[in-house]
């Protein structure tokens, strides 16, 4: 897992040394004279080896320390820790409303399994999936924004001022993100659900005298939910780059807003520290699928 | 007579045309007894027995005749009323024990199921039943079966299981289908004491399905040979199996490989 | 002509609802990219103040947007590029994935563990984010957009190819092609590609599912297709700003978007419902 983190952090590292265009230059201007260029590029350190550079980033990220900004005079850490809060509320506003809804939707589905109920089920769930969450935000502020008034569109708070009304706003683009995974997560579920039916044990539960409800409750679900808890660990990531995107929909001020000024700023050190805390949620996301499986797979253990 | 079915009729109808498993099945069931059903396969033998435990499916599927117990007809009991019986009065043990426990639930969880359904016990009488019952199985080490899961235990030790959960309600009849057929030629005969003994301790009736003749011989009071859907022959397992009148009888009996003869 | 007889097999497979209903939809959508190359009603970027804004009408079924240009026109236009993008996406991606998973599942051993440790870094970022950062290294436009999800989506088809030959290596019909002197290349392609083929064809369609999700998800960022060709994105993008005045500007792109996605998840579940 850390070896990951440590494939991860040079795969970045060494992608954003590749490319053309030097950051001295972008920092300074077109007209700066080259001794302007070399004394710049002395001061930032970009005239050691790359390997040197590398140890030398690496070690400072994992003091917390990401440099400071090319384009703002800022450290990056500054920058990021300021906006974390309103990706990170999102992504679990988002997750809690996948978990939330898609068990009961599932159940209902399996419950009527075959019948007009499942059907349609069925077909809004494939167009559910299909949606991508930027349209789904769009369609939101179109219906619940601009033509209900239930919220403002771009009338972001921030979390500073009005947390309320902070968790308020992310409501909205928290559904557009959640939608698609609800959608997929029922499909996946109810699967399950049906497939856990077939078992043996299942009518060893009969048996014994439960009522289908019991027997759902108590016998299948744990079981079915097994599959699920990778998905939804899959999910987190797809998440947080599909908040990204949403983020401009709504128009926050969150990660996604500087991820996207600081490539087009070419502003390095500040994309790799985003792409760098991406991956290490990542991976902390695969950490806690594992002890989820644990807990909820007897089987799975050493 | 504990149980008695008459003219028990089943007919599956999920495809284009009927199909008769089951026809015209009548039988009886005494007190302590052990009955075996023996046919091969598709001969309607485990579709009778989960007829009797109230098993089969209610949709897709017409059932006639009746199955009495205790003046009760389970074909025509309300659902909750046969859950009340289930589990309690009437248990069940299938042939896969490796797939008919939940394999993410505790053994200790799943052999006192029957006990938090039906009766009104504390934590503790429950526990002190359900560690009876695995020790009268000869679990050895009892205590950490029951805070084991299904796939730590071998075959062998997961149908003991399986008969401790199906007898921690002390039932009046116990239905085994094809109980051993999944286990080894050992652990089988293991079993097969095993049941006798509970039958013999307790008075459970047994209702053993099985398509092994010797097994029946050596376990069953009465037998029953099925074919087809139909009842070919019944009556007491020695008297059939020395003058059997039917020629499919004879046939299944002649195809015994001659376990006597090696011993 | 093994593989040919086998893609063969497969569409004659298929008759449920979901490949029909899927077929259809791609289909049209297909038929639509494919006239938009030759034929839209009005030039896409032709502009008539006139018309600013104007609801959906006979002369223009989807509106006009902000600048007068016939948004079905542009919608035409949009789908080819999106299924150009879309296109060239997968084939890059299952390209080099078949290759690279070919080789790590066959040969196995160091050469395997290495390149599925860089895959498996790779394959922990959502699709669009690796995107994202390679165009960020590239630069916007169209033709990195479309390397860039390409390269983004190597890893995924890598990762299903390589486990279906790992599957498959140690079968007995690959020992006897072997025996018989058969080379590496003549099994991998000839003998093994075609039996997973059922799971690389459902994974081309979600990969193309997937590629026009990341290429409008691009372009509404607006890194991907720039002005003033069209996208279903980028039209998003735009559209957005006229929600209040002219929703037709937004919602019609997105509803195409839709369709599309729908119609690639629609075979690929068809494809793996059948197999």
């Amino acid at each position: 897992m850390l070896l990951t983190l440590f494939g991860v952090s040079f795969l970045v590292f060494a992608a954003f040394e590749i490319i053309p265009g030097d950051p001295a230059i972008s920092k300074l201007g077109t007209d700066a004279t080259p001794e302007m260029i070399a004394a710049l590029r002395e001061q930032m350190g970009l005239n050691r080896p790359f390997i040197v550079r590398y140890f030398d980033w690496l070690g400072d990220c994992i003091r917390g320390d990401f440099g400071r900004s090319y384009s703002y005079n800022r450290t990056v850490i500054s920058m990021i820790g300021d906006k974390l809060p309103i990706t990170v509320t999102m992504t679990i506003i988002s997750m809690l409303l996948v978990i939330a809804v898609s068990i009961p939707v599932a159940l209902l589905l399996a419950k009527y399994m075959g019948s007009t109920i499942d059907r349609a089920g069925y077909i809004s769930n494939q167009i559910l999936m299909a949606v991508p969450s930027f349209f789904l935000g769009i369609l939101i502020t179109y219906i619940f924004g601009l033509t209900l008034r239930f919220f403002t569109p771009g009338g972001y708070i921030s979390y500073r001022q009005n947390f309320a009304g902070f968790i308020g706003y992310l409501l909205a683009p928290s559904v557009a993100i959640a939608i698609p995974k609800c959608a997929m997560s029922v499909k996946l579920l109810r699967s399950a659900i049906l497939e856990e039916w077939n078992k043996d044990y299942v009518r060893t539960a009969y048996s014994r005298g439960n009522s289908t409800m019991q027997v759902m409750y108590r016998h299948v679900l744990k079981n079915a939910l097994i599959p699920l808890i990778t998905f939804w660990g899959m999910a987190v990531a797809d998440m947080i780059a599909g908040s990204i995107v949403v983020e401009q929909v709504f128009n926050i001020p969150g990660l996604g807003r500087i991820l996207l000024t600081s490539i087009s700023n070419r502003d390095y050190p500040v994309v790799e520290a985003i792409i760098l805390l991406i991956a290490v949620v990542v991976i902390v996301m695969n950490l806690i699928v594992d002890i989820l499986y644990r807990c909820i797979d007897p089987r799975i253990s050493k | 007579m504990l149980l008695e079915i008459k003219n028990l009729t089943i007919e599956f109808h999920d495809h284009d045309r009927p199909e008769r498993v089951v026809e015209d099945v009548s039988f009886s069931l005494d007190k302590g007894e052990i009955l075996g059903i023996v046919g091969e396969s598709g001969s309607g033998k485990s579709m009778t027995a989960l007829a009797v435990a109230g098993l089969l499916p209610r949709k897709k599927m017409e059932k006639s005749g009746e199955i009495l117990f205790e003046e009760k007809n389970l074909l025509t009991l309300p659902r909750h009323d046969l859950r009340g019986l289930q589990g309690d009065e009437i248990s069940v043990i299938f042939q896969e024990p490796m797939t008919a426990l939940n394999p993410t639930m505790k053994i200790g969880k799943q052999v006192e199921e029957a006990l938090l359904l039906h009766r009104h016990m504390t934590d503790e009488e429950r526990k002190a039943k359900v560690m009876e019952w695995l020790e009268k199985v000869e679990l050895d080490d009892s205590e950490r079966v029951y805070e084991a899961y299904p796939h730590e235990l071998s075959g062998g030790m997961r149908q003991r299981v399986m008969i401790a959960a199906a007898m921690v309600s002390d039932p009046q009849i116990l239905i085994a289908d094809e109980p051993t057929t999944a286990l080894d030629v050992t652990v089988q005969s293991q079993i097969i004491k095993l049941l006798l003994k509970i039958n013999k301790d307790s008075g459970v009736s047994i209702l053993f399905i099985s398509h092994d003749l010797s097994l029946i011989k050596q376990i069953t009071h009465n037998v029953i040979v099925m074919q087809k859907g139909r009842i070919v022959e019944q009556g007491d397992t020695d008297e059939i199996f020395l003058h059997p009148k039917e020629e499919y009888t004879k046939k299944l009996i002649s195809s015994i490989p001659s376990v006597d003869l090696r011993k | 002509m093994a593989f040919i007889k086998s893609i063969k097999k497969i569409f004659n497979k298929y008759h449920g609802f979901n490949f029909n209903a899927g077929l259809v939809i791609t289909g049209l959508i297909f038929i639509i990219a494919l006239v938009g190359c030759f034929y839209t009603p009005y030039e896409p970027t032709a502009m008539n103040v006139s018309i600013r804004n104007t609801a959906p009408s006979l002369a223009h079924i989807f509106g006009c947007d902000d600048s007068g240009r016939d948004v079905f026109s542009r919608v035409m236009e949009g789908i080819r590029n999106t299924f150009f993008i879309s296109t060239m996406t997968v084939l890059i991606g299952s390209g080099f994935g078949i290759i690279l998973g070919a080789a790590a599942g066959y040969y196995g051993g160091k050469f395997d563990e290495i390149l599925m440790r860089i895959n498996d870094a790779l394959f922990a970022f959502p699709s669009v984010l690796l995107a994202l950062v390679i165009v960020s290294l590239l630069g916007p436009g169209f033709l990195n957009v479309t390397v860039a999800l390409g390269i983004a989506f190597i890893p995924s088809f890598a990762r299903i190819v390589r486990s279906g030959f790992k599957s498959q290596v140690n079968m007995d019909y690959v020992q006897s092609a072997r025996l018989m002197g058969a080379g590496d290349l003549r099994i991998i392609f000839v003998h093994i590609l075609p039996n997973i083929l059922p799971v690389l064809m459902s994974s081309v369609m979600i990969g193309f599912n997937n590629a026009v999700l990341a290429e409008a998800g691009l372009s509404y960022l607006g890194i991907g297709v720039q002005p003033p060709r069209a996208s279903l994105g980028l039209m998003l993008k735009d559209g957005q700003a006229l929600l209040a005045t002219a929703p037709w500007n937004a919602l019609f792109p997105g509803m195409v978007i839709v369709l599309m996605v729908l119609g690639f998840a629609l075979l690929s579940e068809g494809i793996s419902e059948a197999s």
